[in-house]
């Protein structure tokens, strides 16, 4: 596909191994582990998954944050990989990063214009004042918040500013880390709506990580799903939510509360495995109901179910997807609900 | 809300926080009812005094909290009565359990987690369960192996850092049941955790509650969960409670503005994305009349200056709002 705006092959970014200062070598942990994917000009790809299943560590790989271990990225048709983190960051200045913590992100001795100014200077854009006053509008945020500090304004608000701050950058590509984390629902509504609204005026990539389903399903155009740093699935969000062919991704769309359904869902059994410990063969079967003796031995791969959609698993072809419909109506299409239930 | 003999009812408990600006009322007003072994959602946005109401039941007032007015009364008796030493001897703990929004905040990181359940029981245990340190422990490892803790035996010897925060929220249900309590207050139980983790933990807490008939007070701001787990919900908007329903009536029957919106705003109503304009109101500036007034698109004239009465719609199901109460006005905006 010729509009692919960045590019991931293979990659791969091992965290840990190293011993810091009074500090014991941690185990080494492959956090993304051959990761292939392309984010298409002016869409949003959800990147979905438990804590922990290496969702932030692959987008501040592609940042350039984090050294990728092997692999290549591609960014507008160049490679950019295999360049040290200062190096990468230059390169890579069209993707920037919208963080999961606003507080935090956000030095708290500066006033909200001083935060912004800085940006202004960083982008080497020529222009004054008014740069910010518009960006500002843009976010939805009233000129008086320059004089305020990061502890007058509320949560919402400091999301407006820290996606001003990046705005002001001119990106080409957003990584939006858990933008609606920790928001009273009336809060993540506005976030979402100015995300979109952003995303259309200033013609933004995006990339959408988060757990939560019904955001991701109402946010982004695919999917990717992520366990244990490896891409379990992906295709068309419109796809993906119809019928989930793989037991995970399954499983997450189950766990998202529904306002419609009475039925408690099919939790998941366990903790998503702690990242020191080696599993072999699928990475997920500790905790899958359909494993079998191949899945504790052999690694499956990613493989195409049709255009636009991958899986990897190696029984996906005898499970039939389940059929979500919006808990709309009742039961499964297609025997598959009745096969999860015998398999437990 | 008319069952005879509610096992918790609040009525009009009203509460002020000294602040800078002299006293202000938190809470004001609050109606709640919680029937024996009935799971009770309270929702609201943030600043809404869901959690200071929650820490008022248990007599967990901040320093310069002073009770206006009003009636917590759990099992007969009005806590709001009851000295501290007894609340504590009797009340917290023992017949209401508590489980915190953060589990790793709310282990003493320094103590075995099995020391510190027991110590809980060691003072609250009821007479049923026995005072020996033995029958306490064998009902610690009943329960944890109910709640799916690999190997007690050994959990029990472990610290806190050393188990996940599913683990751990499983452990504090443990330690919230344990000694048989008639109401569990759960606030915010999984906004630290993975959807996964989530739904495992209150499918337990819900079996445990079912079982045990203990009543459960879940704060959320997750209407999907409310629909879920919860037989009736309470809506509560800057320290009042604006409208409280069976839970059959989620999706069709509220009424007042603010439920709806905030129905509204869950990511599965098509075309949400609207929110709610506006903010709730900080604790020193309380709207006058109706404290919604600002932000609702149903304001009426008397809405700025006369706070509305509670109304019962037909049972269980009552609304504090001007445009509903049909004595005032009878026509209700029908796109609100």
């Amino acid at each position: 596909m010729s509009d692919v705006i960045l590019e991931a092959r293979n990659l791969t970014t091992i965290l840990g191994g190293k011993a810091g200062f009074l500090q014991r070598a941690r185990p080494q942990t492959r956090a993304v582990d051959d990761v292939t994917l392309q984010l298409h000009r002016g869409e949003t790809l959800g990147l979905v998954g438990e804590s922990g299943c290496g969702k932030t560590t692959l987008g501040r790989t592609l940042l350039g944050l984090l050294r990728e271990t092997s692999g290549e990225i591609h960014l507008e048709g160049q490679r950019v990989d295999g360049l040290a983190p200062k190096a990468a960051r230059r390169v890579r200045r069209a993707i920037q990063y919208l963080h999961q913590d606003a507080v935090g992100a956000l030095d708290p001795w500066w006033s909200i214009g001083r935060t912004l100014g800085e940006a202004r200077q960083l982008s080497g854009v020529a222009g004054d004042e008014a740069v910010i006053d518009r960006m500002l509008g843009a976010v939805g945020l009233d000129l008086a918040a320059k004089t305020h500090y990061p502890h007058q304004l509320s949560g919402g608000q400091l999301r407006r500013v820290a996606l001003a701050r990046i705005m002001l950058l001119a990106p080409k590509i957003v990584v939006l880390d858990e933008p609606t984390a920790g928001l009273d629902l009336s809060i993540q509504a506005a976030v979402l709506r100015l995300l979109q609204d952003v995303k259309t005026s200033f013609q933004l990539t995006n990339l959408f990580i988060s757990h939560d389903m019904s955001v991701v399903r109402l946010m982004c155009d695919r999917v990717s799903v992520m366990y244990r740093g490896r891409i379990v699935e992906s295709g068309l969000s419109q796809d993906i939510f119809a019928a989930q062919r793989h037991p995970y991704t399954r499983a997450l769309v189950a766990a998202t509360p529904r306002l419609s359904t009475r039925v408690p869902a099919v939790a998941l059994d366990g903790d998503p495995p702690g990242l020191g410990q080696d599993i072999p063969g699928c990475a997920f079967h500790p905790r899958c109901a359909f494993a079998v003796d191949i899945c504790r031995t052999q690694k499956p791969e990613l493989e195409q179910a049709e255009t636009g959609s991958n899986v990897a698993c190696h029984r996906w072809r005898e499970l039939a997807p389940a059929n979500d419909d919006g808990g709309k109506q009742n039961g499964h299409v297609s025997g598959a609900a009745p096969a999860y239930q015998t398999a437990r | 809300m008319s069952s005879p003999d509610p096992l918790l009812r609040i009525a009009q408990f009203a509460l002020a926080f000294r602040t800078e600006a002299g006293l202000s009322t938190v809470l004001d007003g609050v109606d709640l009812e919680v029937a024996r072994g009935e799971i009770l959602g309270l929702v609201g946005e943030s600043g809404c005094g869901k959690s200071t109401l929650v820490r008022a039941i248990l007599g967990l007032m901040p320093q310069g909290a002073r009770v206006l007015g009003g009636r917590i009364e759990f099992g007969g008796q009005n806590l709001l009565d009851l000295d501290e030493a007894i609340l504590s001897r009797d009340i917290r703990a023992g017949r209401i359990g508590f489980i915190p929004q953060d589990p790793f905040q709310s282990f003493n990181p320094l103590f075995r987690v099995g020391s510190q359940m027991l110590e809980i029981m060691r003072w609250h245990a009821p007479p049923e369960i026995g005072r020996s340190r033995s029958a306490h422990r064998a009902r610690l490892l009943e329960l944890m192996e109910r709640v799916r803790i690999p190997a007690p035996d050994a959990a029990l010897k472990r610290f806190p850092h050393e188990f996940s925060g599913g683990q751990l929220q499983r452990l504090m249900i443990t330690a919230a049941i344990a000694c048989k309590p008639d109401l569990v207050l759960a606030d915010e139980p999984t906004s630290a955790l993975d959807v996964t983790t989530q739904q495992q933990i209150l499918a337990l807490l819900e079996e445990l509650a079912r079982e045990m008939n203990t009543a459960v007070i879940l704060v959320t701001h997750d209407l999907g969960l409310v629909a879920q787990y919860c037989d009736r919900v309470s809506v509560m908007y800057a320290g009042q409670t604006v409208e409280s329903f069976p839970h059959e009536r989620m999706l069709e029957g509220v009424r007042h503005p603010y439920t709806r919106m905030l129905l509204d705003c869950h990511p599965d109503r098509a075309g949400a994305l609207k929110g709610i304009l506006g903010i709730v109101p900080g604790i020193a500036r309380m709207p006058p009349g109706c404290r919604f007034g600002p932000r609702c698109p149903a304001l009426l004239p008397i809405c700025g200056t006369r706070r509305p009465e509670p109304e019962m719609l037909e049972a269980g199901h009552s609304v504090q709002c001007w445009a509903v109460s049909g004595s005032v006005v009878s026509k209700v905006p029908a796109d609100v």
